[in-house]
């Protein structure tokens, strides 16, 4: 393990995530399983606590898992200088094996987490709890990814050695080598790629952007092979 | 879906305007210091632009909920009056920026707000200047130092942080490139027009490598190299310039299972050697 201040602070951002989130899919289902908002039984007012005190909860945890994709990659980008032949981010990610199934599991559950906010903020929005147990029922899907991800997160950075050589990302994303899927991505021919950029932007966004960027790519370093 | 297309664009054709090389395609090295940290702001606008996108379309089928009746559409609205403002603020600031690459960074960094614009637009402007102004001056000067910008043509590493690895290439045209070690320049010799469209291996007039024990910039054809020791490179196992024979000889006893080679022997085959090595 390397001890630097960023991969603490990883560590400390994934056991609190796993941690609170686990703790609310906990409450989470149980008020997904006795949610009845006609009732006014002692267990239905415990619940209406509780979802307060679970939803504020999961506003912040989720923003931090949010912050966490930016902060696990902003480390790896600190600390490929300890490794012989990586030259960026993706060089110390290849070090051991968690490293890009963690970054995949971390994008995966930043767009869950984002739609569990957006649900979230819209159920709050609302006097009657309307969307408060599908909410929770993400949530109860997102938990064990969170969990999955933490443990292995913990076991990327535990296992860094700084012995291994890794590769450079010129040779991960080189379009010749034509192994591994960064290769292949970087072998695409870049006209219809660019094409299928533009053609899948929002309708509204289109015809103003491919002009503009057509002219410039046309004026830019030569591309089209 | 538009995600994964996105993604793909980026390593595939986006990166290449940004980093000016025609060989590179990592999406990492975007997010780096060097490149201004220009990568965290496409993927927060990326990634953003998607939990947006699919948190509205998970929405939608919830609108006819009585309760939700007005917050839903206004949420809708929050979301489509931004789209406009954006799309506005994107036209504006294509029609005035030109052609080149800096601009390409302004027109995707003003997809913002109104007011938030001008000041980026502003920190732009400086930043653009900031990265062409010094690399202008110290080319009037001399055109062979090594500047912070220059990144070795055939990886795309920056090549000041491994001053010890330095090797340099000078074209008839006066341009130099330099490498973060002896390989990537002899890939270049042997591609040269793969990694440098329009110029040719004959048009190269002068060729050096960093002395392994002196530290020095000294001639690549007269020099020692030795391959197969335990010493590793920026790139992994390299080849190891010597001013004379009797330095490469003395390092050769010092590690064990090595090979001296003169400049005409290394060959694509050799390079290719020690690339599987590692």
């Amino acid at each position: 393990m390397i001890l630097h201040p960023a991969v603490i602070a990883n560590i400390i951002a994934a056991l609190t995530v796993s941690l609170m989130v686990v703790y609310s899919a906990y409450y989470g289902l149980r008020i997904y399983r006795h949610w009845n908002i006609e009732s006014g039984s002692e267990l239905q007012l415990t619940l209406e606590r509780r979802t307060y005190l679970v939803s504020t909860l999961l506003s912040y945890t989720f923003g931090l898992q949010l912050i966490s994709l930016f902060l696990y990659v902003f480390t790896a980008d600190t600390l490929y200088p300890l490794f012989v032949g990586a030259m960026c981010a993706a060089g110390a990610l290849s070090v051991n094996v968690f490293g890009y199934p963690t970054l995949i599991l971390k994008v995966g559950n930043f767009l869950l987490a984002g739609l569990w906010l957006v649900l979230n903020h819209a159920d709050n929005q609302a006097y009657d709890y309307p969307l408060i147990r599908k909410k929770y029922l993400l949530l109860a899907i997102i938990a064990p990814f969170i969990v999955v991800e933490t443990i292995l997160e913990l076991d990327y950075f535990l296992k860094l050695d700084a012995n291994v050589i890794t590769s450079c990302c010129g040779a991960l994303f080189s379009s010749e080598r034509g192994e591994g899927l960064g290769s292949e991505i970087a072998a695409l021919p870049a006209l219809p790629t660019l094409w299928a950029f533009y053609i899948t932007l929002p309708r509204r966004c289109s015809p103003a952007s491919i002009s503009i960027f057509g002219e410039k790519a046309a004026m830019s370093i030569p591309l089209w092979r | 879906m538009a995600f994964f297309v996105s993604i793909v664009a980026i390593i595939s054709c986006i990166s290449l305007y940004i980093y000016e090389l025609p060989t590179h395609h990592c999406p990492f090295c975007i997010i780096m210091q060097e490149y201004d940290y220009i990568g965290y702001l496409l993927y927060v606008l990326l990634f953003g632009a998607v939990v947006a996108g699919g948190g509205i379309a998970v929405l939608i089928p919830f609108r006819e909920i009585e309760s939700l009746r007005t917050a839903i559409p206004a949420l809708l609205k929050k979301t489509r009056i931004d789209l406009n403002r954006v799309l506005h603020g994107f036209r504006i600031h294509s029609d005035l920026s030109n052609c080149d690459l800096q601009s390409h960074y302004v027109s995707k960094v003003t997809l913002m707000t109104d007011r938030s614009r001008r000041n980026c637009l502003r920190v732009l402007a400086a930043l653009a200047l900031s990265r062409i102004v010094p690399g202008s001056v110290a080319e009037a000067a001399n055109r062979a130092v090594l500047k912070k910008t220059d990144r070795c043509p055939v990886c795309g590493m920056f090549v000041h942080k491994y001053p010890k690895w330095v090797a340099q290439i000078v074209f008839k045209d006066g341009t130099s490139y330099f490498y973060d070690g002896a390989k990537d320049m002899f890939k270049h010799i042997f591609d040269t027009s793969k990694y440098t469209p329009g110029k040719t291996a004959d048009q190269i007039v002068a060729i050096y490598v960093t002395d392994y024990y002196e530290v020095e910039l000294i001639e690549a054809k007269p020099a020692f190299y030795v391959i197969g020791s335990d010493v590793l490179g920026p790139m992994s196992h390299e080849l190891l310039p010597f001013k004379d024979q009797e330095s490469a000889q003395e390092f050769l006893e010092d590690h064990k299972d090595t090979k001296i080679l003169r400049f005409q022997d290394v060959t694509p085959a050799v390079i290719e050697s020690l690339d599987r090595r590692s």
